[in-house]
This record gives structure tokens, sequence and C-alpha cells, in this order.
């Protein structure tokens, strides 16, 4: 018999409510495995960003969160954040440092590795997304949206992160762009969560989906089942009735 | 990244003379507008015309020079007037004032006319003492540029909704989009604050990649400093 492998990314009973009371996530419970790529699916205030914030402890939810055998708990965020890299909605939050060549680094230099490993690591990286020349020299702010998410996810990956999660990776980017990224997220080998309403993205790369429902979860399924059922995709949110 | 409006984008000497040159000569242009006596005038004349040079080697019109330095005549030119009221004292208090102002701020205008911030900020983490400070004002202009970019796109908006709007209605969609701005401000900088965490950030920011600055731009800098300060040196001597 087939021993499944040690999930990568295991999260146990999480819930979350707001300050001001409204509950977020519910008993959310579900893992990946090592290599595995997961769709994140759920309508517009189902809690897929909520849930990717509190995997990396910026939310500090009820539960357990696991990275490779890493436990989210005070005192071992670092570690965990270093396991699991988490890809804004918005890349332009991400870039902070005043060249996109040193922004890429500054994961690698805040770690402590010395200046040439972490331009090694960041020129890698940055290969891996397609970025080269002048672009890295170039100040975040002058990249086009579709530049500035590569980056961002360049950033995240000179980290060398066991799972990758990006939320909305596919905002603000026109079709050849969703393509590139596709491309590229499909050679890496890291497990990957992503957060999206683009069903058409994900159905090039996930095999599994979650789906995520005013804070819980509704369905942790083939992505191939689910994109085949018209009628959840319509009570989930994720697919507009057929008129007439 | 640019400052706001300083940098001139040219191709001169002084703009590829390394920005730590740079910093050494503006650190010596600095000493001398210290040290320089008032009168005679002299000293205070050489000074400005090395500035005056940098300004031609830099290819900065004087148009530029003339628009930049404009609001400063205010602040420099209210007290010397004023000075012209009093006694001989007051009067030297205020021309003393003036000249040495004037000097330390076309040397600084020099400086940023002719380098980037980035390399500016770069230069000024290397010395210990401004590294802190250089960090910081990195962060500072590209949040800047991301509050210029959206006090744009809202006036833009607000313009669109509200072409023919009288100053009434003007003061009102400027304050509600000032408090709006900052609320946005103080998101995207949690939002900026989480992705440095998330990457490891500990409360120091790694120093710039370093490389030896060359003997030639060394010595044009010290260059600087050693006529600034002879200038200024013989103009007390004398």
């Amino acid at each position: 018999m087939a021993v499944s492998p040690a999930p990568v990314l295991r999260v146990e009973r999480l819930s979350y409510t707001y300050a001001g009371g409204a509950e977020a996530l519910r008993d959310i419970t579900f893992s990946v495995a090592p290599g595995e790529r997961v769709a994140l699916l759920g309508p517009n205030g189902a809690g897929k960003s909520t849930l990717l914030w509190c995997l990396v402890g910026v939310l500090r939810g009820s539960g357990t969160v696991a990275v490779n055998g890493a436990v989210l708990a005070p005192g071992s965020e670092a570690e965990v954040r270093r396991r699991l890299g988490l890809g804004f909605a918005e890349p332009e939050d991400q870039l902070f440092m005043p060249t996109v060549e040193r922004d890429i680094a500054f994961g690698p230099r805040a770690a402590g590795a010395p200046p040439e490993e972490a331009a090694r690591r960041a020129a890698e990286a940055a290969r891996t997304v397609g970025l080269a020349g002048p672009l890295l020299s170039r100040a975040p702010h002058e990249l086009s949206s579709g530049e500035r998410r590569r980056a961002a996810l360049a950033a995240i990956l000179a980290l060398d992160p066991d799972v990758l999660a990006l939320d909305e990776p596919t905002n603000s980017l026109d079709a050849p762009g969703r393509a590139a990224l596709a491309e590229t997220l499909s050679r890496l080998p890291c497990a990957q969560l992503l957060a999206t309403h683009d069903l058409e993205f994900v159905g090039r790369l996930c095999a599994r989906a979650l789906v995520l429902v005013g804070g819980r979860l509704v369905a942790d399924e083939p992505l191939a089942s689910l994109l085949g059922d018209e009628a959840r995709l319509v009570a989930y949110g994720l697919a507009a009735p057929r008129e007439g | 990244m640019r400052g706001p409006e300083l940098y001139v984008r040219r191709d001169s000497p002084l703009h590829r003379l390394d920005a730590r040159a740079k910093l050494i000569a503006l650190a010596g242009v600095v000493g001398g507008a210290a040290l320089c006596p008032v009168r005679p005038p002299w000293p205070a004349l050489a000074l400005g015309g090395l500035l005056a040079a940098g300004f031609a080697l830099g290819r900065v019109l004087a148009a530029t020079v003339a628009r930049r330095l404009l609001p400063l005549a205010l602040v420099i030119g209210g007290p010397l007037a004023l000075s012209r009221l009093g006694g001989e004292a007051t009067r030297l208090a205020g021309e003393t004032f003036a000249l040495k102002s004037g000097l330390i701020a076309a040397a600084f205008l020099l400086l940023t006319a002719t380098t980037r911030a980035e390399d500016l900020l770069d230069a000024a983490a290397g010395v210990p003492l401004l590294a802190g400070p250089a960090g910081l004002a990195g962060f500072i202009l590209r949040g800047v540029h991301l509050l210029g970019g959206e006090v744009v796109r809202a006036n833009r908006a607000w313009r669109l909704r509200a072409p023919r709007a009288g100053a009434r209605v003007r003061l009102g969609a400027l304050c509600a989009a000032s408090v709006s701005l900052l609320g946005r401000a103080a998101a995207r900088s949690e939002r900026v604050g989480a992705a440095m965490a998330l990457r490891g950030f500990q409360g120091r920011l790694p120093p710039p990649p370093g490389r030896p600055l060359a003997r030639r731009e060394l010595g044009i800098g010290l260059l600087v400093v050693f006529a600034s300060l002879a200038v200024a040196g013989v103009g007390r001597w004398l």
C-alpha cells in the first residue's frame, strides 16, 4: 500500500474573528502535500485573504497551522514565514526597496546571507520568473503591473519556500501575463495554494480545490469535478447563473 | 527613485561622478560656507563661482537653478531685508545668514540636481551616522511617490465627477480626499510593514551592495573640500 507523504502544510480547526466581532473563518481544516497545487476558491468576502494572513501569523487565529513541521506559535513566526511565502493581492505593497534587484535580494540578506550569496539567489529567482537586464536596476514603481507581479514572486522565491501562497495572483494581468505566470508556477517544485476567482487560471494548474463560503470550508475535492458542476459553482458564488 | 522634482536628467561629468565623491565635496562646500567671512566679499564670491562652475559642468540651466532657489529667496531675503533696518551688528548678522544659507542651499541643490535620490541615499547609507536616516529617507521617498500617485488619481476622479465645481465644493472635496488618502496610506503602510516582516525584517535594513570608491573620484571630492576650505581659510586669515 502506498504511503502518502507527510503534508507540507497542515491547518486544523483554524478560526478567526475580527476585532469588531465579525467571524471571518470557522473551523478550517485541510492539508497540502509536498509539490501539490491547490486552488483556494470563494466569492468576495469569503475569507480567502484572511486565511492566507492567518497562515503566516500576521492575523492570529485559533487552531493549528504547521508548515513543514514548524508549528505557528508566538516565537516561531519567522520560521513559518521562511517556509511559507505569501504573495499579496497588490504586489506594489510587497516591493519596498529602491531597486528590483535589491528588493529580491532583501529576504536572503535579512536571513543573514552574505551579499554575494544573496545576489546569486536574487539573480536565480529573477531568472525563474523571467526578469532580467535593465528591469532589475529599475525602481519597483517604474515597472508595469505584470512586471511588478513577477518581481514580487521572485522576492518570495529567493527565500526558497516550501509552500507558496498567492492571493489573487492574476489581478491586473492580461491574458499573456496570466499564461506566463501559469507557466512559471507550473515549473516550481514547491507546494502552492492559489487564492483566486480565476477558474480558468487554476484550471491550468491545480488538480484540487478548496472552496470557502462565508468563512467556512464547504468543499475540498478534485477541481475538475467542481468545474463540471455548474449548479454548485453558482451556489458557491463562483459563477453567474445563466439567463433564461 | 527620484526625489520630488529635484533630479535633472542629464548626461554630464557631474552626473556620472560617484555620489559618495559628491557627498564628500558637499561636506567641503558646507564647511567652507560656514567658515567663510562675509567681508571682504571675495571668498564668498569664489565659493559662489565654484558652485556656478558645478552647475555649468552638470548642465543644469540657470533658469532651473533660479526657479528652485526662488522659494528660498523669501526665507533668506526676508530676514536680510529686515536686518537692514537695524544697526551695524544686525546688518552683519543678516548678511551672514543670507550669504551662508544661500551658498549651502545652492550646494544642496547642485547635489540633488545631479544625483538620483537612490544613489544619494545609498551613498549616505555608507556613512555611519547617516545610515539610519538614509534608510528612513528612502522609505519616505517611496511613500511620497506612492501617495503622490494616489493624490493624482483622486484628483482626476473628483474632477471627472465634478468638472465645474465651485471653490466651496473643491475645498470640501480636498478635505474629504485628504482624510481618505491618509486612511489608505495607513492601510498601505500596514501591508508594507507586513511584507517586510514576512521576508525576515528585524529592524535593520541590509546595507547596500558596497564597492570601493575609485581613487580618481575620491580625489575630485577631496579637491573640492580642499579648495572650499582654502578659500574660506585664506579669507579669514586676510
